[in-house]
């Protein structure tokens, strides 16, 4: 009996060790990428992405960006389909991709305050889904 | 005799004086049978409706069609109008450093303005910037840029601005698109109808902030030369 409790606590370290990082997407908002003016090349502009503009009035879209790794992106959009009858917008982007954007934007460093926001999304994507 | 900028800035003024005919789409979306004997209108019909009647009164029947096929997207339609029919780019924000809405977009779009004459891909010629500081008892001041004390005041640029006759005008990448005239914005409501449906207002207290204005190459010739960015 012994025997065979030990063997299922090996089975059991060996099985978590060799598990991958069971999140392989992140959810952030739109304006995690900063200012639409760059953002827009990487996630599209900051409006429904089923209409060709936006309301005449200033208002906030509640877009929803998923950034995902080590899966396909057909997966993902299963996952989080668009549905424009509930408002439900997401913008999809590759983990390496997204990376690649934040670190260009940040060592540009055109605004200070946009700079730090770009940092922390940085830093919560690795958080969350791991870093390469 | 009579060129493009007076036919537009004359359907501007009839259609913005005249429409009882029209609805804004979406509220014609939320109640289709309600609003059924009403043309459908929004930001970008109202300045396809006007530009293309331009092209047409001047004979170009062709610009009038590519304009309609372009118009879905406001930047796309500025970036032909530039690039095919010679019309200069004005890049406009009222105070570059403390925006009222404390958006890091306006200061954005400013940066890219000077560096690469741009205004998301929309080729500039002109930036006029400056004309209605943020003052520092206003709560909107130094929350984006905290080290920058209050801006300098240009009221040369704008007030150059004010005597052009017509342009399309676009804002947050075209998420917002207007007609410009004589320092006052002309803009259509899609979820209105009668009175509320058009607005006009002061360039000078535009909601917006930040955007673009691209306007016909001997409107353009109005702007004070300090106004002119240099990137090429």
């Amino acid at each position: 009996m012994r025997t065979i409790i030990v063997s299922l606590f090996l089975m059991a370290l060996v099985s978590c060790a060799s598990t991958p990082p069971q999140s392989t997407a992140y959810i952030l908002e739109y304006k995690d990428f900063g200012p639409p003016v760059i953002a827009s090349d990487l996630i599209g502009m900051d409006w429904w992405q089923w209409q060709s503009h936006g309301d005449s009035r200033p208002k906030e879209y509640k877009i929803k960006v998923v950034v995902y790794k080590n899966t396909e992106l057909i997966e993902i959009e299963k996952l989080y389909p668009v549905i424009p009858s509930e408002n439900q917008d997401y913008r999809y982007v590759d983990y390496h991709d997204a990376l690649k954007y934040l670190d260009q934007h940040i060592s540009e460093n055109i605004i200070e305050k946009v700079a730090n926001k770009l940092i922390d999304t940085k830093n919560r994507i690795i958080r969350s889904i791991g870093d390469e | 005799m009579k060129i493009f900028s007076d036919y537009a800035k004359e359907k501007l003024l009839d259609l913005y004086n005249n429409h009882d005919h029209e609805v804004g789409s979406e509220l014609k979306k939320s109640n289709p049978e309600k609003y059924k004997s009403y043309e459908s209108t929004d930001c970008i019909t109202y300045a396809l409706n006007v530009i293309s009647f331009a092209f047409k009164s001047i004979g170009n029947n062709e610009a009038a069609k590519r304009s309609w096929g372009l118009g879905k997207h406001g930047t796309e339609l500025a970036k032909y109008l530039v690039n095919h029919h010679g019309w200069k780019g004005v890049y406009i924000n009222p105070d570059v450093n403390h925006p009222l809405d404390s958006d890091s977009e306006h200061a954005y779009t400013s940066y890219l303005a000077s560096k690469k004459c741009e205004y998301y891909k929309v080729p500039l010629e002109y930036k006029v910037t400056n004309y209605a500081i943020t003052p520092k008892t206003n709560p909107a001041f130094g929350k984006l840029n905290k080290s920058k004390g209050v801006t300098a005041l240009n009221t040369i640029d704008i007030a150059s601005l004010e005597f052009v006759k017509f342009g399309f005008g676009v804002s947050r990448g075209g998420r917002h698109t207007w007609l410009f005239s004589k320092g006052k914005i002309y803009e259509v409501h899609w979820d209105e109808i009668g009175a509320n449906l058009y607005e006009s207002s002061s360039i000078r207290a535009f909601p917006w902030l930040s955007g673009a204005i691209v306007v016909p190459s001997e409107q353009a010739a109005l702007i004070v030369a300090s106004a002119k960015v240099k990137c090429r």
